[in-house]
């Protein structure tokens, strides 16, 4: 005999399936959504659903969005000769909190990873050149992460947009602002010596 | 998942890093005292404090570990950079060598065995890459060296099937047969032939390898292949890794993607 009902352990094992879900986690949260009643649950089953069907990409940033082009995209105010390249939706979002980028994006989906078989076809590279081509920039900003896998994408879009003109910058790396440089670690203390600038 | 024993001190280089959870990563580690070993590295992706950049492929660095009760991977408890091969970073044609190198050292070996011989030749090729551009015939002579020490030698100066001398000099080409561990005579090639598509190599190719074979990675700086014989090696050792492993490495695939905008 079945522990507990199947619809409870059908919710559990779909809930599981999330990233970051274990199985206990999912139990928890599929008897919060019960102990919530019938009005949350539609509630979260709509809003599962509506995000799912109303949310693409933009065809312009790659960004997910329900409109097209995304608000960033469209609004007169900002630079579109200026991209910032960056790795996913909450890297954009990220930048997007300091208020100091003024400029547009494009959100690659992922990054190049030698160890994994990642390769330039498996990320949004065609859909950047093909935009730049539409469009051409001034400066692109790589905005990609500062581990191997973020290195190896930027210095491969390096490879294929400095011939084409286009100023490429990629953001500073080093000591934390607020930091002690005590307490900094080789790797990134290294790095901030190795891009370190005139004043 | 509770600690239990003391700490083990480590010299390894990361050979690979997977993200656990919200916070925390699983290293794959390359060490001298234990070979291969799979550490996690609790809250390494949330706080830089503990483990700074270290968990990042290819650096050497020393570690404390602790054996778990029932549990295969043992718990990271402090890492200290020996090495950080910085310069591999700065160039997509290293990254990608680097990673095929220590993808292929994670493929050859089991699991907490120790290969000095590996172990030494890895960190050899990490830091000529870290120095020096990335260069076929070192990527070869690290491939021969790898299957050595992995006690795999492909046959380049005799017959892999009958021993005998192989023969076609000058112009003339051999038939590499994975299967048969190196290349064959011309009286085994015809007699019973290795499947279609078997690689073919130009004697010269054969005595390039087998001058890699002897000689490592100093022998890959003295006498670099023509790029003729670079392509030749590269397609035999790869099929000869490839039945030796049953797959072809995910680097493998990435290097080839990118090989050509790569010069």
């Amino acid at each position: 005999m079945a522990v507990v009902a199947d619809p409870i352990a059908r919710l559990v094992k779909e809930l599981a399936r999330l990233p970051g879900i274990g199985e206990k986690t999912a139990q928890r949260l599929a008897f919060h959504i019960l102990k919530a009643g019938p009005g949350y649950a539609g509630d979260l089953a709509a809003a599962i659903t509506g995000a799912v069907s109303d949310v693409r990409l933009c065809s312009s940033c790659q960004t997910l969005t329900d409109r097209d082009p995304c608000p960033i995209c469209s609004d007169p105010a900002r630079d579109a000769r200026t991209i910032c390249v960056v790795e996913g939706v909450p890297d954009l979002v990220a930048i997007e909190r300091t208020h100091e980028y003024r400029g547009h994006y494009h959100v690659l989906h992922g990054a190049l990873s030698p160890l994994d078989g990642v390769g330039p076809g498996d990320i949004k590279v065609r859909e950047l050149m093909l935009r730049l081509e539409r469009a051409p920039a001034e400066e692109v900003v790589l905005a990609t992460n500062p581990d191997v896998e973020g290195e190896a994408t930027a210095l491969y879009l390096q490879r294929l947009l400095k011939p084409l003109g286009i100023r490429v910058t990629r953001i500073a790396q080093g000591v934390p602002v607020g930091g002690d440089l005590e307490y900094a670690d080789q790797v990134t203390l290294a790095r901030a010596l190795a891009g370190r600038r005139e004043l | 998942m509770t600690a239990v024993s003391d700490p083990l001190k480590l010299t390894g280089v990361v050979l690979r890093t997977v993200d656990y959870g919200e916070s925390d990563r699983v290293v794959a580690l390359f060490t001298e005292e234990r070979g291969k070993v799979s550490a996690f590295a609790r809250g390494a992706r949330a706080s830089r404090r503990r483990f700074g950049g270290a968990l990042e492929p290819f650096t050497l660095l020393r570690a404390e570990a602790r054996e778990r009760r029932s549990a295969d991977l043992l718990a990271l408890e402090s890492v200290s950079v020996v090495r950080g091969f910085g310069g591999i970073r700065g160039d997509l044609a290293r990254i990608a060598c680097a990673s095929y190198a220590c993808d292929l050292a994670r493929a050859l070996v089991r699991d907490a065995e120790p290969h000095p011989q590996l172990m030494a030749l890895l960190v050899e090729i990490l830091g000529r890459l870290d120095i020096e551009p990335a260069r076929p015939t070192q990527l070869r002579a690290y491939e021969l060296g790898a299957l050595q020490a992995a006690g795999l030698m492909p046959r380049f100066s005799n017959c892999a099937r009958c021993g005998g001398a192989l023969g076609a000099s000058g112009s003339g080409r051999l038939t590499f047969d994975p299967a048969e561990g190196g290349a064959l005579c011309e009286a085994c090639a015809s007699a019973a032939p290795p499947g279609a598509g078997a690689p073919r190599l130009a004697r010269a190719t054969a005595d390039a390898l087998a001058r890699l074979q002897a000689g490592g990675l100093a022998a890959a700086a003295a006498h670099p292949m023509s790029p003729g014989e670079g392509v030749e090696a590269r397609e035999a050792l790869s099929r000869f890794i490839e039945h030796h492993l049953g797959r072809r490495l995910a680097s493998r695939k990435f290097l080839d993607e990118i090989g050509p905008l790569l010069g």
